[in-house]
C-alpha cells in the first residue's frame, strides 16, 4: 500500500466503505455517540438562545449562528464518519503543517478580540485556528505514538520528539494570548503520552524535575504572568477581596448556579443570566446559566450526557482496530473531556477563571465545528472496528 | 508502567483506567454542583436576590396642591441629582480625579467630594438638586461611577401666595408645615418597594411607574386664588401703613365653612423657607390666640336674642359712659344715656353690653358661646391649631360675664371668630371650617370628596336673621361704617381690644384692631375677618378706622371680580356654578429648546399656556418669573424664538381669567 499515491489509497478506503449499502452503513453508524453530540448541541442552542434575549432583538443572531454552524457540523459528522480515519494517519502531518501556519498568521495579523489574537477573519465568518489546532496535535500525536515501539516511551529523545508536536502549536496559542486552549491542549497530549505509557525511568525523572521546578512556577507565575492571569489566580483564592473586578466573575458564576436549586428558575428565567450579572453567558459560562435555569436536574443530565460521551468515546478506543484508532480515539475524548472539566469546574469555582468553552454547548463556530470533527473521528474509528476481521 | 503485557490487555487497562480517571472526574464535578445546588443554594439564592435588588432612590412625585380654580399652590418638578457608585471606584488616582472634575463642575470641595465617594456604599448623593445645566455637564464628562438620576423638588409657583396655609415640604419631602405637613400622608407618595430589579451596570430594570402615578393624590383646596390675592394685598397694604406687628384675613363661605383666602402678615417666601424666620412662618389665623374685645358683642347680642332675653326696641340706661360694676369701672367710648338694644351693638357700648350680660345667667352664656364653637379646637385642616380659653362658669369671678360680654376674659383664635360669626349671621348654621375640597389621582381621576359639614345648629333664623340687621346698621350708621359699600348688603361689627401685658393688666398702648363682617348679597355669603395687630399709631385708632376700611376694600374686590356692579339686592353668581371660559383650548408646546450652548435656551411661544405650563418651563430652565395677571398668557417677555440664559428673567402677562 505504501507504494500507492495516498490520495489514491483515500479515494478507495473512502469507496470501499461506501460500497457496502446503506443498510450496513446505517447499522454500524455510531448512533449514540452522535445522537449525544447532537442533544447537547441543541441544549446549547436553547441555552445561548436564553443568554442573548437580554441583549435584545441583536441576541438573535446568535442563535441562528449557532443553528447554522450545528447544521455544518452535522454534515461534517456524517461525512467524515463515512470515511476512514486511516486517512488522517496519511495526511494527518499536512493539516498539522497547515494548522501551524494559520497559528502563525493569527498572530501576525490575526484580529484582536477582548485582548487578544484569536481569529482569522474570512470576511463571511471567523476562524479560531487553536480550536482545530487540539484536533491536529491529536492526530499527529496518535500517529507517532502508535508508530514507536510498543509498549512505554522509554528514551527521553522519543519523548521529545513527541512533546515537540504539542509544545510548537502550544507556545503560539499562549502568546495569543489563550492560556485556557494552550492548558488543554498540553493537558490532551500528557493524558495521551501518559496512555502510551512512560518507562518507570522517565517517570522518576519526570517527578523529580515537576517537584524541583515548583519554585521555579512559582516566580515564573509571578513575573512571567500577564496581570489579567496573575488577577485571577489572586482572586480565584479569594473571590470575594475584589467582588466587581477580577473576583467577579466567579463570584458571579457561582451565584448562578446556586441560586438554581435543585429544579432550577425555569427557562428565560434565571436572574443572574437575564438581568446580565454573569459574565460571556453564552460562550464560556452557558454551563452557568444551565445551572441557574435548570437547576441541579439540568446540570446532572448534561454532565451524565457529557460522562456518556467520554465513556463511549473510549469503549471505541477499546475496539479500533489499529492503535492509531485507539490513539486518536484516546486524544478525541481527552479534548472533550478536558473542555468540560476545566469549563465546568470553572464555572463552580472550583479553578480559577481561565477562557475555555464547553464543547457543544458554548456559543462559537469553530469550538462547535471541531467538536463534531472529534465526534466524527470517534465515529469512524466506530464503524471500522471489525472491518479487519470481515 | 504497563510493559510485558499481552497487547489486547493492555490496552484495555489502559482505558478502563482513563475512564475511571474521567469517571472520577465526572463524580466531583456532579458532587460539587451538588454541592452548590443543594447544600449551598439558599446562601446563594440570597445573594442574587441582594445583588439584583436596589434600594432605589427615586422619590415618587409629590402630590399637588391646586386651588379652587385649578391653580398649582404646590408643585413637584423633576430636577438631577447627582450620586456616586463608590463601589465601582476602586482606584484611588481614579477616584481623585474624580473629584477634581466633580469639584470644578459642581463647585463643591473636592475633599469633601472625596470622602463621599470612598465611603464603602454602593450608593452615595454627591449633590442633590443641581440646575439641569450643571447636571448636563456631569453627564457630558461621562465620569466612572457617577451618575445623575432625576429627583423632584418642591415647587411653589406663587412664592409667598398663601404661604401660611400651603406651608412647605423639606428636601426630603416631608411636610413640614401647612397643609404640606397636615396632609403629608396624603400628599407624599411611598418610595416603591423593592420590586426595582436592576441589571449588572445598576440600571433599574423593572419600573413600575403607571403604579406610581395613580399612587400619587392630588389635593384641592377651597382658597380662591384671586380672593386670596385681593386679601394679601389689601392686608399688606394696611400692615404697612399702620406699621403693624402682624395681620390676619380670613375670607369664609358663610353657607359652607370654605376657607376662601387665608393672609397672614408677616409671610415669607416658600421656595426658601429654610430662610424664614419662626414669627413669619407662625399660622397665626389658626396658632395665635388673642382677646377678641367687641367684636365678641355679637355672641351677646345672638344669645339674648336667641334666648329671647330681650327684644329689640327695648332701652338700656348705660349711665352716661361710667358704670361701676362689682367695683369696677365701666367705660364707654362714646357716652349715652340710653340706648335701644340694636343702638348697644351699634354704637358698640361696653356699657349696654354689660347690661345685656346681666339678663343672662352664667350657664346660658356658656353654653351658648360652646355653641358657637369658643374654647374648643374648629378641627380645620391646618397643623398647629390652638383652641384659646372658655373658662367654666364655676371658674367665673363676679366680673368674668361682664368682661366676657365686650370680649375681654376669653381668648379665641381667628378661624374661631370667623366661623362663629358665619354661624351667628347665616341662620345658626356652624360649619365646620376646611381647605380640602377633594382629592385626585394622577390622572385627575376623583378618589375623595370632602363635603360641606354641618356640625350643629346655634341660634334660629329669626334670631340670625334679627342680628344681621343690627349688623347692617352697625356699617350703615354706627361705629362700622367704613366698611360700607353703597348699595351692597354688607353687615359687620368692629373691635378694638386693649392686649393684655405682661403686667396683668391691659396695655395702654398695644391694641388689636379687628373687624368681623359678611357681604350678605353675594351668594355664597361671605364672611370676611380682618385683624391687624398692634398698629404703631396707638390709641387714637380703632376697629372702625383701621380695620374696617381693609374689610371694605376686600369686598370692593370680591364684587369686582365678579363682574356684577354692586347692587343693593344683587346676587352675585358663585364661580362653581358657571363654567369657565378658556381663552384658548389650543395645546401649546411650550417646551424649551435648548440653545448652542449649554445653560442658553431658545424662548418657546407661551400664548395661551395656562400658568402651569409656564411655571413647568421655569422649572426645567430655572428662570425667575413673574406673573402679571390671571387667566392665559397674552404677552410675554422674552419673545418666542430669543436666546434665555438660565437664571434669567421672564415675564408674562395673562389675561382672560374668570372668576
Amino acid at each position: 500500500m505504501r507504494c500507492q499515491k495516498s490520495w489514491e489509497i483515500g479515494f478507495k478506503l473512502g469507496i470501499s466503505y461506501a460500497g457496502r449499502g446503506w443498510k450496513a452503513s446505517f447499522s454500524k453508524f455510531e448512533w449514540i455517540l452522535s445522537l449525544d453530540a447532537v442533544a447537547l448541541s441543541l441544549a446549547g442552542i436553547a441555552l445561548i438562545y436564553s443568554a442573548t434575549v437580554p441583549l435584545g432583538p441583536a441576541g438573535k443572531s446568535f442563535v441562528i449562528k449557532q443553528t447554522a454552524w450545528l447544521s455544518m457540523g452535522l454534515i461534517l459528522l456524517v461525512l467524515f464518519s463515512f470515511l476512514d480515519y486511516r486517512l488522517l494517519e496519511r495526511w494527518g502531518i499536512w493539516i498539522y503543517i497547515i494548522i501551524l501556519v494559520a497559528l502563525i498568521s493569527v498572530s501576525v495579523f490575526g484580529r484582536i478580540t477582548a485582548g487578544s489574537r484569536r481569529w482569522i477573519d474570512f470576511g463571511l465568518m471567523r476562524f479560531q485556528p487553536s480550536e482545530f489546532a487540539k484536533l491536529a496535535v491529536v492526530i499527529v500525536l496518535a500517529r507517532s505514538l502508535s508508530e514507536s515501539k510498543r509498549g512505554s516511551i522509554d528514551s527521553w529523545l522519543e519523548l521529545f520528539k513527541h512533546a515537540a508536536f504539542v509544545l510548537i502549536p502550544a507556545f503560539f496559542i499562549a502568546t495569543q494570548p489563550d492560556l485556557g486552549t494552550a492548558i488543554v491542549l498540553s493537558l490532551v497530549a500528557l493524558t495521551m503520552i501518559l496512555f502510551a505509557g512512560l518507562s518507570k525511568k522517565l517517570c522518576k525523572v519526570i517527578l523529580g524535575l515537576a517537584l524541583a521546578s515548583l519554585p521555579i512556577l512559582y516566580f515564573g507565575a509571578k513575573y512571567l504572568l500577564l496581570d489579567y492571569q496573575k488577577k485571577r489566580l489572586l482572586t480565584f483564592l479569594n473571590p470575594d477581596y475584589d467582588p466587581l473586578g477580577a473576583g467577579y466573575q466567579i463570584i458571579q458564576s457561582q451565584i448562578a448556579v446556586g441560586s438554581g436549586g435543585l429544579f432550577g428558575k425555569g427557562f428565560l428565567k434565571g436572574t443572574q443570566n437575564q438581568l446580565m450579572f454573569l459574565p460571556v453567558k453564552h460562550t464560556d459560562f452557558v454551563f452557568a446559566v444551565l445551572s441557574e435555569e435548570w437547576g441541579f436536574l439540568g446540570s446532572s443530565i448534561v454532565l451524565t450526557l457529557f460522562l456518556i460521551f467520554i465513556l463511549r468515546g473510549l469503549g471505541i478506543a477499546g475496539r479500533s482496530r489499529d492503535d492509531f484508532g485507539t490513539f486518536l480515539s484516546v486524544g478525541c475524548v481527552s479534548i472533550i473531556f478536558w473542555h468540560v472539566a476545566i469549563n465546568v469546574s470553572m464555572v463552580m469555582g472550583l479553578i480559577p477563571v481561565v477562557g475555555v468553552p464547553l464543547n457543544f454547548l458554548s456559543y462559537g463556530g469553530s469550538s462547535l465545528l471541531s467538536s463534531f470533527m472529534c465526534t466524527a473521528a470517534l465515529a469512524s474509528v466506530s464503524s471500522r472496528r471489525f472491518s479487519h476481521l470481515s | 508502567m504497563f510493559r510485558n503485557k499481552p497487547p489486547i490487555n493492555w490496552m484495555v487497562v489502559r482505558i478502563v483506567i482513563v475512564a475511571m480517571v474521567f469517571g472520577v472526574a465526572a463524580a466531583i464535578l456532579i458532587a460539587r454542583a451538588h454541592r452548590l445546588h443543594v447544600v449551598d443554594s439558599e446562601s446563594l439564592k440570597k445573594r442574587a436576590e441582594k445583588q439584583r435588588t436596589m434600594n432605589i432612590h427615586l422619590e415618587a412625585r409629590r402630590g399637588f396642591i391646586f386651588d379652587r380654580t385649578g391653580e398649582q399652590l404646590a408643585a413637584s418638578l423633576e430636577v438631577d441629582s447627582v450620586y456616586a457608585r463608590p463601589k465601582k471606584l476602586s482606584d484611588k488616582t481614579q477616584r481623585i480625579k474624580i473629584a477634581d472634575s466633580l469639584s470644578r463642575i459642581l463647585d463643591m470641595d473636592r475633599g469633601e467630594i472625596l470622602t463621599k465617594i470612598e465611603e464603602d456604599k454602593p450608593f452615595v448623593w454627591v449633590k442633590r438638586r443641581v440646575s439641569p445645566f450643571t447636571a448636563e455637564k456631569i453627564r457630558k464628562v461621562n465620569l466612572p461611577g457617577i451618575y445623575t438620576d432625576p429627583e423632584y423638588q418642591r415647587f411653589y409657583p406663587l412664592k409667598n401666595f398663601a404661604a401660611h396655609t400651603i406651608g412647605f415640604a423639606g428636601i426630603d419631602s416631608k411636610g413640614l408645615e401647612g397643609l404640606e405637613l397636615f396632609y403629608d400622608n396624603l400628599l407624599k407618595t411611598e418610595p416603591l418597594p423593592v420590586t426595582a430589579k436592576k441589571d449588572n451596570l445598576g440600571r433599574p430594570i423593572i419600573f413600575t411607574t403607571s403604579d406610581q402615578i395613580t399612587k400619587r393624590n392630588d389635593i384641592h383646596i377651597t382658597l380662591d386664588r384671586n380672593i386670596q390675592f385681593i386679601a394679601e394685598r389689601e392686608l399688606d397694604e394696611a400692615v404697612n401703613r399702620e406699621h403693624a406687628k402682624s395681620g390676619i384675613v380670613v375670607a369664609m363661605d358663610a353657607d359652607s365653612g370654605e376657607i376662601l383666602a387665608l393672609a397672614v402678615r408677616p409671610t415669607y417666601n416658600l421656595n426658601v423657607f429654610e430662610h424664614a424666620a419662626t414669627s413669619s412662618r407662625r399660622n397665626r389665623a389658626v396658632a395665635d390666640v388673642f382677646e377678641p374685645g367687641s367684636t365678641f358683642k355679637v355672641f351677646l347680642a345672638a344669645t339674648a336674642l336667641d334666648l329671647g332675653k330681650v327684644n329689640r326696641s327695648e332701652i338700656f340706661f348705660v349711665n352716661n359712659g361710667l358704670y361701676r360694676y362689682n367695683g369696677h369701672e365701666i367705660h364707654d367710648v362714646s357716652p349715652h344715656k340710653n340706648l335701644t338694644f340694636d343702638e348697644v351693638l351699634i354704637n358698640s357700648s361696653n356699657i349696654g353690653a354689660v347690661k345685656v350680660s346681666e339678663k343672662l345667667t352664667k350657664n346660658e352664656y356658656y353654653h351658648m358661646l360652646k355653641d358657637f364653637g369658643f374654647g374648643a379646637l374648629t378641627h380645620i385642616d391646618l397643623p398647629g391649631e390652638r383652641p384659646g380659653v372658655l373658662p367654666v362658669p364655676n371658674r367665673w369671678s363676679n366680673l368674668t360675664k361682664a368682661n366676657m360680654a365686650f370680649g375681654q376674659g376669653i381668648s379665641v383664635n381667628p378661624i374661631q371668630l370667623t366661623v362663629g360669626f358665619a354661624a351667628a349671621v347665616n341662620g345658626g348654621k356652624l360649619y365646620k371650617p376646611r381647605l380640602l375640597t377633594k382629592i385626585t389621582n394622577a390622572s385627575g381621576e376623583k378618589v375623595f370628596e370632602n363635603p360641606p359639614l354641618l356640625l350643629r345648629r346655634t341660634i334660629s333664623e329669626e334670631s340670625s336673621a334679627a342680628l344681621v340687621d343690627i349688623l347692617r346698621k352697625t356699617v350703615t350708621q354706627g361705629t362700622a361704617r367704613a366698611a360700607a359699600i353703597p348699595g351692597v348688603d354688607i353687615i359687620g361689627k368692629t373691635g378694638t381690644a386693649q392686649k393684655a401685658d405682661s403686667s396683668g393688666g391691659y396695655s395702654k398702648e398695644k391694641f388689636l384692631m379687628s373687624f368681623v363682617g359678611a357681604i350678605i348679597s353675594t351668594k355664597p355669603r361671605i364672611v370676611i375677618l380682618v385683624i391687624i395687630d398692634e398698629p404703631a399709631a396707638g390709641s387714637d385708632r380703632t376697629g372702625g378706622k383701621v380695620a374696617a376700611p381693609v374689610f371694605r376694600k376686600i369686598a370692593e374686590g370680591i364684587l369686582a371680580l365678579s363682574g356684577n356692579a354692586p347692587c343693593a339686592n344683587g346676587q352675585l353668581v358663585n364661580n362653581k356654578d358657571e363654567e369657565q371660559t378658556v381663552v384658548s383650548s389650543l395645546v401649546h408646546n411650550s417646551e424649551p429648546r435648548a440653545g448652542k450652548m449649554i445653560g442658553e435656551w431658545i424662548m418657546p411661544d407661551l400664548k395661551g399656556s395656562d400658568l402651569r405650563q409656564v411655571v413647568d418651563l421655569c422649572g426645567k430652565i430655572k428662570c425667575d418669573l413673574s406673573i402679571e395677571g390671571v387667566g392665559h398668557v397674552s404677552r410675554q417677555i422674552p419673545n418666542p424664538g430669543d436666546l434665555i440664559r438660565e437664571g434669567g428673567a421672564i415675564k408674562v402677562s395673562c389675561s382672560g381669567g374668570v372668576y
